[in-house]
């Protein structure tokens, strides 16, 4: 009898369930259209073009609903997990079922931009899920049980203790210390995203250390240094990883949003010049 | 000197102050942050050794040493004599001269005006992580970008059925009128996939043109609004084979939004397509055949209406000798096919020469001596008679004047006197008997003889031509247009000519001429030959329709439906 998991997470939930139903979805579709030439003309049209189209389109409204029912904490069918896994494979298998349904064609029109859109948007989504994948353990892991708070806390104090060094320190390393100080800035706007930036605390400490003063005040002070330094580089990271996760959500959903209002806009036009002729 | 010091420390629970005051003595009193001092400061932001104090002329100074800062009023100095209460700004510290005490030389009190704050708050201002906010924004900004999206979207394909609802007009050429023009084609630009056809994409009333109404698909009646001079291939109505799904009207084969030359249609109007329904098996029902073709190489043979029997006398052969025919001028002219055939019908056709137009530059129909230059009339029996009447007559009256002839050589027969007898004029003959023997002789009736077949009378002036029959339109079920084919073929190519002695000879190719040209497109990829090249699938009302012309239309003049629709009635009763 196997033990069941503690946990698993939304990308094999239940044995990747969704993952087989969108393969399935795909295959079955794809086969159709490669045997497309066994149907009437018109009657392919009619199926493969609106019929699929319509399929897509309930697709992605399942998919922007996943947006609705996160938020609804205490209600909502199914599993919160289940409809993560679902929304990630279904909108990987859409990538494949929109050409599909458009005879792979592709071209400078509207129709082409909301094709271009909802791939643009699926692609973020795949960046969403290897943040969601790997930054989760790589945050708690970086933190090591201490919180955002904890850590500023710490920084604090050893900022606290610096500063009562002040009178024993020699004006050079009185000096480093100030400006350390003053410099230190934690966080960042839009490059936090992709680079951290340099760690002033340790700069400092190794200037420090390169005056090579004997006084148990500048050895403290390297120490508190040090300390700044780790801690400020933990600060950094976590803030990186943190942005991450949410930046990428910042695109993904306004993308979403107006891949949707193309992708309506397409499928008007599509019924306005005449449905069932294609 | 004797220094009264007083700190003033702040309490952080109330605004009261608490002083803390020491007395120091020395001759010079050192301010600084370092341990050897004699008043001592801790903040970081003061220097080792930052002032020094001293009283000089019963006034306090206060030197700054060598790069400490110290402000009086803001303005940095190096040196500030400070009178009772004067501050002077020690990096982070007001030293404020307090007044004179008896017991010390002066009083200073000192307060840290500027600390340097609460470690952990100013470290949290300098924590930005803008990034981690709230995502409402997110949806607003994707909710209002989306908005705009789906207004521009939908409403840019609704606005094209905006706009002068006139019935769609004929091919107009977009005459570049403003107003919505530029709209029309930035909405096709925008919304149609594969491109226009080149033949619609110029029409003036653009998408509309078409699509007449919203959400619904383009009806054949709209087709018809243009083109409307065509038939039907076969009775809709008919339930033949599916292989070709004629249930979709005009759409059926000519899809419009395939790219430049998509209108026309594809695999449906090829050979194979055609063959799908012209295997043999079809029964249309009304006893007629429909004809069975398994490829264009198994094309049956061409049937050719019959050749009527001519009336005319005439031989290919003879007028193509390569010696050339004398003409009247006396020289030898080689004749061509195009000396007596021209083009008409914009190229399509080559006509049947008339008398006038090639035969009548060899063929002068002189017939008096009277008047060497007097011609026949040609193509009236009636008139030609009256007319050699009138000429005799007006021979006899004297109007014409025969040419002067040189008297002929007098010969002597032997034995005779060398003067000659006079020749006795002869005996004027009557104009009608003139007339009688010119229209019975050789000199008219014989010249009519030449090439057309006489019908005899009773007597031998009392005839008539046999009308001339030709057959005008020997390919009546397809059409051929003798331009296309000028540049790969020879008359002669298909017209074996040369030999032809009679008239009724028949010199139309079979249908072995054309397929050595004309055959499947994998035989012959260079020439253009599907069935339609040559047969029409759709007929003008104004020419014999359709591949079997039915017998009312041929020769007969069809009735002129208004519109389609009637068209398409007519059509539905008349099974062919």
């Amino acid at each position: 009898m196997t033990a069941a998991r503690l946990h698993d997470g939304f990308l094999v939930h239940k044995r990747f369930r969704y993952a087989w139903l969108a393969v399935l979805l795909v295959v079955l579709v794809a086969a159709a259209v490669f045997y497309r030439d066994q149907f009437p003309p018109a009657a392919a049209d009619l199926a493969f073009g609106y019929g699929l189209g319509g399929l897509a389109l309930v697709i992605m409204l399942v998919l922007a609903w996943f947006g609705v029912r996160k938020r609804s904490y205490a209600r909502g069918a199914g599993r919160l997990k289940g409809w993560l896994s679902a929304h990630v494979y279904l909108g990987i298998a859409l990538i494949f079922l929109v050409p599909l349904h458009g005879g792979f064609v592709i071209g400078p029109d509207v129709h082409g931009a909301a094709y271009v859109l909802v791939l643009v948007t699926v692609l973020t989504g795949l960046f969403g899920v290897a943040f969601y994948a790997l930054y989760p353990s790589r945050i708690a892991a970086n933190r090591e049980g201490l919180t955002f708070d904890d850590m500023v806390k710490r920084v604090a104090e050893a900022d606290i203790e610096l500063r009562g060094l002040a009178p024993a320190l020699s004006e050079a390393a009185n000096d480093i210390v100030r400006s350390e100080a003053a410099r230190l800035r934690i966080g960042g706007g839009v490059g936090i995203l992709f680079f951290r930036p340099r760690n002033s605390s340790r700069r400092a400490q190794m200037e420090l250390q390169r005056l090579a003063l004997d006084s148990e005040a500048a050895r403290r002070a390297e120490l508190l240094l040090d300390r700044k330094a780790v801690m400020v580089d933990r600060m950094q990271r976590d803030v990186q990883q943190r942005s991450r996760l949410r930046t990428w959500l910042l695109i993904h959903v306004p993308l979403s949003l107006a891949a949707l209002a193309v992708v309506v806009a397409h499928a008007v036009g599509m019924l306005v010049f005449g449905l069932g002729s294609v | 000197m004797r220094l009264l010091v007083r700190h003033r420390l702040r309490r952080t629970r109330r605004e009261g102050y608490v002083d803390r005051s020491e007395l120091l003595e020395a001759d010079e009193i050192r301010i600084g942050r370092g341990s050897d001092v004699e008043l001592h400061l801790s903040d970081g932001r003061v220097l080792l050794h930052h002032a020094t104090l001293s009283i000089r002329d019963g006034v306090l100074r206060v030197e700054a040493l060598d790069n400490a800062e110290i402000e009086l009023d803001g303005v940095p100095s190096r040196a500030v004599d400070l009178t009772p209460g004067h501050t002077v700004a020690v990096g982070p510290y007001d030293l404020v001269c307090g007044d004179p005490s008896p017991d010390c030389d002066a009083v200073i009190g000192i307060e840290l005006t500027r600390p340097m704050g609460d470690a952990e708050q100013t470290l949290r201002t300098r924590v930005r992580t803008p990034l981690l906010a709230r995502r409402r924004s997110g949806w607003k900004i994707g909710g209002a970008i989306a908005l705009v999206l789906l207004l521009i979207g939908v409403g840019i394909p609704l606005g094209t059925f905006l706009g002068p609802a006139d019935a769609p007009k004929p091919v107009e050429q977009n005459a570049g009128t403003p107003s919505n023009t530029d709209f029309l084609r930035l909405a096709e630009t925008m919304w149609v996939t594969e491109g226009l056809s080149n033949v619609h994409a110029d029409l003036e009333a653009g998408c509309q043109a078409c699509h007449v109404t919203p959400f619904a698909a383009v009806a054949e009646t709209t087709c018809a609004a243009c083109h409307n001079t065509l038939t039907a291939h076969v009775d809709p109505h008919a339930s033949f084979s599916a292989n070709v799904d004629l249930s979709g009207g005009c759409a059926s084969c000519h899809q419009e939004h395939k790219g430049p030359k998509g209108i026309t249609p594809g695999v449906e109007i090829t050979e194979a397509g055609c063959i799908s329904c012209h295997t043999g098996d079809i029964d249309p029902g009304d006893g007629s055949d429909l004809a069975r073709v398994a490829s264009i190489a198994d094309h049956p043979q061409i049937e050719l209406p019959a050749a009527p029997l001519s009336g005319l006398i005439f031989s290919h052969a003879s007028h193509l000798i390569p010696q050339g025919k004398r003409s009247p001028d006396g020289t030898r002219k080689v004749l061509g096919c195009v000396d007596c055939h021209q083009s008409a019908n914009e190229g399509q056709d080559m006509t049947l020469p008339s008398f006038a137009d090639g035969c009548v530059s060899c063929h002068t129909l002189t017939f008096a001596a009277e008047e060497p230059d007097r011609r026949l009339p040609h193509g009236s029996v009636t008139k030609l008679r009256s007319f050699v009447g009138d000429f005799y007559e007006a021979v006899a009256r004297g109007d014409i004047q025969a040419p002067e002839q040189p008297e002929p050589p007098r010969r002597r027969r032997p034995g005779q006197a060398a003067e000659p007898e006079p020749i006795a004029p002869p005996k004027p003959v009557p104009a009608h008997i003139l007339a009688e023997r010119a229209l019975s002789g050789p000199a008219v009736k014989g010249q009519c003889a030449t090439c057309h077949a006489l019908d005899e009378g009773v007597a031998a002036a009392d005839w008539s031509i046999v009308p001339v029959k030709a057959v005008e339109d020997w390919f009546s079920a397809a059409r051929f247009d003798h331009d296309d084919h000028k540049k790969d073929a020879q008359c002669s190519t298909c017209h074996a000519v040369t030999k032809s002695e009679k008239a009724e000879d028949v010199s139309m190719p079979s249908i072995g001429t054309c397929l050595d040209c004309h055959g499947s497109a994998a035989d012959f990829p260079d020439v253009d030959s599907t069935c339609v090249t040559c047969h029409s699938f759709h007929g003008r009302t104004d020419q014999a329709a359709g591949i079997s012309a039915p017998a009312w239309f041929a020769g007969n003049k069809p009735p002129h439906p208004e519109s389609f629709g009637e068209l398409t009635e007519i059509l539905r009763n008349a099974r062919f």
